[in-house]
Formats: structure tokens, C-alpha cells, sequence
């Protein structure tokens, strides 16, 4: 391949050899180092490739071994050039071609960014905007190693960065801190649990507190479940006062849930009426051409649209963005739900609703979904029973401690 | 029978396990399947068509059948024959 080029920037000539000793002449041309290639036997005689800068060597060789050469055909760069030396806007053509190419390498066209799970790609892009990095940006003009220092330092939880320039890509991969970056301080303010939802309560473990149900219990909404104050008693058990704490505990409940959904009558379909466009659109800079078959009827059309960027030789990526769009017709209509559909819908609104629930580490026990017929409509009521973690903490002064809580009949056989 | 020094240089290539074509510059061929060759440490060509190639190497002559025979390149050091290789002789 080295060869080749080498050759076709110098010049060469196919010659024909014909007379008394072909052999002799190609061994002098062995023992005077002069390349000869492509060397074959043809109409009683040989043809060959040679250089230009040889060919002007042979001269001597050819008297020697009572040989004629003949040219045949000649090939390179340098007949090329002077076959063409009269197509000057040809030549002018060639080199604005590598002109431009040569300009357009010199900027940023494409910035990717890899490693981010946090910080979104749009986030970053916006970032690396107001640090005037972006599309169209010159390649000189940007210093990774400030770039990487600013971005470590703008977001801490980035902890490495590399961004290094790649062709016309700017490449930015990035760590995240995958541990907490810092201890959450601990809340240690005196606190009562309370009933977040009325239920029965079923298990409990208390940490810190006087628990003031147990289980079996009926609460009510907002009731106190375990009480902040913790009373100490003396050796002749008299109360001698009441240490404010923070309450802590697992109190499960079985609890009722309920929800209530419309579904209407009608319901809007969209149907292919099997009519398609195909077009392209071509974005250059701010510039967009679209090209594509004009719509025709009066259904309203969906369209998609497939985005390339044009590159060359795979990190060479040029202002040039390709959108394949394809269009299909549809229409609109409205039709009365079938009994499939309604209980198809009924049952995606359960399922949704189970997965919330689920979502949020509650126990399902018992649930139920029904469909009620109405003027306007379906209502789909469903019902659940469930195991959930009721106790929520309400904080309270140390000092004003509520009169009816603090004068609440202690029971020894609570845990504390 | 071959000179003294000869002699000499064949056996210490033998006892030293010295490469004989770097040594006594004996001629080194190569075959890729029947269709190409690669010669090395040949001397000289002695006869070219598109049915044979002879060569002298320095001790001995050799001498390719085959047919389209065509030399894709040659220098100094090597030569590869291309074509379909037939047969292979050496001679003195």
C-alpha cells in the first residue's frame, strides 16, 4: 500500500520490452538497483512498470543488452496533473473541498458525555453552555484540564473527570460518588409519635418512649402512639420528673383504603387510515430544508423523525444532521367502551394503584374493585385492607408539655 | 569437490546451528499454496517466459514450470513469481 502511494505521487510507466536479451537488461537493472514490478510475458515480449525517476536511468542499459523499450501508458500523479492543467475550477474545487474540511475540523461538533446517572446530559450540556463550551465552539478555545478542574469543582459529587477532544467530538466521562457524601445529622429533638391513619394496630416495637397502645388497639387518626416524655421515678417510686425524648418506634397497623375513579362513556380511538409520507430534513447550523410530499385530506397526520448527525471516519462529526421523517394518517373518532375495555381499563386503574401501594413497602391483605354504572359514566370503587407503618413523628417543646399527656396514667408494663 | 574454506564455513554453520541462506547464502524458497513463490538470495535471471523462470542462485540453478508466470516485483534480495506453479528443478 506504501508502494502504491509512493508510486502513484511519483509517476510510472507500463513499458513494453522487445529485443536480443530481455534477460540481461533485467538483471542490470537487478545490480543498478532499479525497481521494476509487474514484470510479465506478453506477445513475445514483456511488459513492466516503472518509475519515472528509473526510467530516465535505463538509457545506458537499453544499448547494452540491444533491447527496445516502448511506452505503453503512463500513470501517477504527475500526468494526472498535467492532463489536467487547463481545469483550473476543478482544481479549485479539490482544494476548497479540503479547505472547508480543514475549517470545519477546527471546531466542536459533537459533545458526548458518559458515566453520568445523577446529573442528566441536558444538566451538563447547559453547564458546559454557561462556561461558553458548546456546539460550533473553536477546538483551541477549550482547555480540558480547566474544563475537568471547573467541573469538579462546580459539582461536588462528580468526583473524576476526563474530558479530552476526539476529531471534532468533545469527550467528557465522569465519575459520580456512588456513597453518601456526607453523614446526615442526626435529629435528636424531642418528639411524639402519632397515628398517621386510624386503624388496628397489629405489631409494635418501641425504641425510645412510653408506648401508650398496645397491640389489639383501635386508634384514631393523630392519636399519640408513643409519648416523647419518659417519666423517672425514684427508689420510693414518686414521679420525679419527665425526661423529653426523642420517640422511636415500628408500629404496623391493619389499615382500610379506599379510591374512586370515573371512567367516561365515550372513549377517543385513533385509527391508521394507511396513508403514508416519507421525507427528509436536512439541519445545518440554524438552517433546516425539509423535504417532503405535501399533505393532502383533512385527518390530522402523526409524525416521526429518526435523527442522524453526518460523520466521517467515525469521530469526524460534521454540522450536519439528517432527520428521516415518516408520516402516517389517522383519524379520530369516539366510540362506547365494550365490556372488555371497560373492565381492561378497570383493572389497569387497580393494578396501578396496587403498585403505588406496593411501591411504598405496604402489606396488601384483602382488595376488592367494583364498577358502578352511572349517567355520566363508570365509577371504579376499589378497596384494600392493609399492613402499614402508621406512627408518625410530631415534634413538640420540651418545656409546653401538653397537660392531658403529661397527667396520662403511666403503665408499668409498657416498654420504655 | 568443494574448496577448503567452503568446507570449512559448511561445517561451522552445521556445529554453530548458524542459518545456512544467511551463512553460505544459500537461495531460500518460499511457496504460498501452487499460485505464488517468494526467492531469496538468488543471483540472477536466467531465462524468463510465461511458462518458465530459471534463476541462478549461487550454488545452483533453479527453474520454475507453470504457466501464466508473471514476476510481481524483483530487487536484489527477493523476487516473487505469481501463477500457477507446476514443478520445481534445481540443476548445476
Amino acid at each position: 500500500m506504501k508502494d502504491a502511494i509512493k508510486h502513484y505521487c511519483e509517476g510510472y510507466l507500463r513499458i513494453q520490452l522487445k529485443g536480443f536479451s530481455p534477460e540481461r537488461f533485467l538483471n542490470l537493472c537487478m545490480s543498478r538497483q532499479i525497481v521494476i514490478w509487474d514484470l510479465c510475458y506478453q506477445d513475445s515480449g514483456y511488459q513492466f512498470l516503472i518509475s519515472i525517476k528509473d526510467y530516465r536511468r535505463v538509457r545506458p542499459l537499453v544499448k547494452k543488452a540491444q533491447v527496445r523499450l516502448k511506452i505503453l501508458g503512463r500513470f501517477g500523479l504527475p500526468f494526472f496533473l498535467y492532463r489536467n492543467r487547463r481545469r483550473k475550477l476543478y482544481a479549485a474545487g479539490v482544494i476548497s473541498f479540503f479547505l472547508v474540511l480543514f475549517c470545519m475540523s477546527q471546531f466542536i461538533w459533537d459533545i458526548s458525555i458518559e458515566g453520568n446517572y445523577r446529573f442528566t446530559d441536558d444538566t451538563l450540556i447547559h453547564y458546559l453552555d454557561t462556561r461558553g463550551i458548546r456546539y460550533g465552539q473553536l477546538r483551541s478555545g477549550i482547555d480540558c484540564d480547566v474544563l475537568e478542574e471547573n467541573i469538579r469543582s462546580d459539582y461536588p459529587e462528580i468526583i473524576w473527570v476526563s474530558a479530552r477532544i476526539s476529531g471534532t467530538r468533545l469527550m467528557i466521562k465522569v465519575k459520580e460518588n456512588e456513597v453518601i457524601g456526607s453523614i446526615p445529622q442526626k435529629d435528636s429533638s424531642p418528639r411524639n409519635l402519632v397515628a398517621e391513619k386510624s386503624g388496628t394496630i397489629t405489631r409494635m416495637v418501641v425504641r425510645r418512649g412510653k408506648a401508650l397502645v398496645r397491640v389489639g388497639d383501635s386508634v384514631e387518626e393523630g392519636e399519640i402512639l408513643v409519648r416523647g416524655m419518659v417519666p423517672i421515678y425514684n427508689d420510693a417510686e414518686e414521679l420525679v420528673r419527665e425526661q423529653p425524648v426523642r420517640a422511636d418506634a415500628d408500629i404496623y397497623a391493619v389499615t382500610s383504603e379506599g379510591y374512586q375513579e370515573k371512567i367516561p362513556l365515550l372513549a377517543l380511538s385513533r385509527a391508521e387510515t394507511g396513508k403514508k409520507r416519507q421525507g427528509v430534513r436536512l439541519r445545518f447550523g440554524g438552517f433546516s430544508f425539509l423535504w417532503i410530499l405535501p399533505a393532502w385530506g383533512e385527518n390530522p397526520w402523526a409524525m416521526t423523525s429518526k435523527s442522524t448527525q453526518a460523520a466521517i471516519l467515525g469521530d469526524f462529526y460534521l454540522p450536519l444532521w439528517v432527520d428521516r421523517i415518516s408520516a402516517r394518517e389517522y383519524q379520530v373518532y369516539e366510540h362506547f367502551l365494550t365490556k372488555e375495555e371497560l373492565e381492561q381499563k378497570s383493572n389497569e386503574i387497580h393494578q396501578k394503584k396496587m403498585e403505588n401501594l406496593k411501591q411504598k413497602g405496604v402489606q396488601i391483605l384483602e382488595n376488592s374493585v367494583k364498577i358502578l354504572e352511572e349517567d355520566s359514566g363508570w365509577t371504579v370503587r376499589g378497596e384494600f385492607l392493609l399492613e402499614e407503618k402508621i406512627g408518625i413523628g410530631s415534634p413538640f417543646a420540651a418545656e409546653s408539655v401538653p397537660e392531658t399527656e403529661a397527667a396520662q396514667q403511666t403503665d408499668p408494663s409498657m416498654p420504655e | 569437490m568443494r574448496p577448503l574454506f567452503e568446507q570449512m564455513k559448511i561445517a561451522a554453520a552445521d556445529n554453530l546451528k548458524l542459518p545456512k541462506d544467511v551463512v553460505l547464502g544459500e537461495v531460500l524458497i518460499s511457496f504460498v499454496g501452487r499460485t505464488s513463490v517468494i526467492v531469496e538470495n538468488y543471483r540472477g535471471i536466467l531465462i524468463y517466459d510465461d511458462k518458465t523462470v530459471k534463476l541462478q542462485a549461487k550454488n545452483c540453478k533453479l527453474q520454475f514450470h507453470g504457466k501464466r508466470l508473471h514476476i510481481e516485483y524483483y530487487n536484489h534480495d527477493e523476487m516473487k513469481i505469481s501463477g500457477l506453479i507446476q514443478s520445481m528443478e534445481f540443476g548445476e
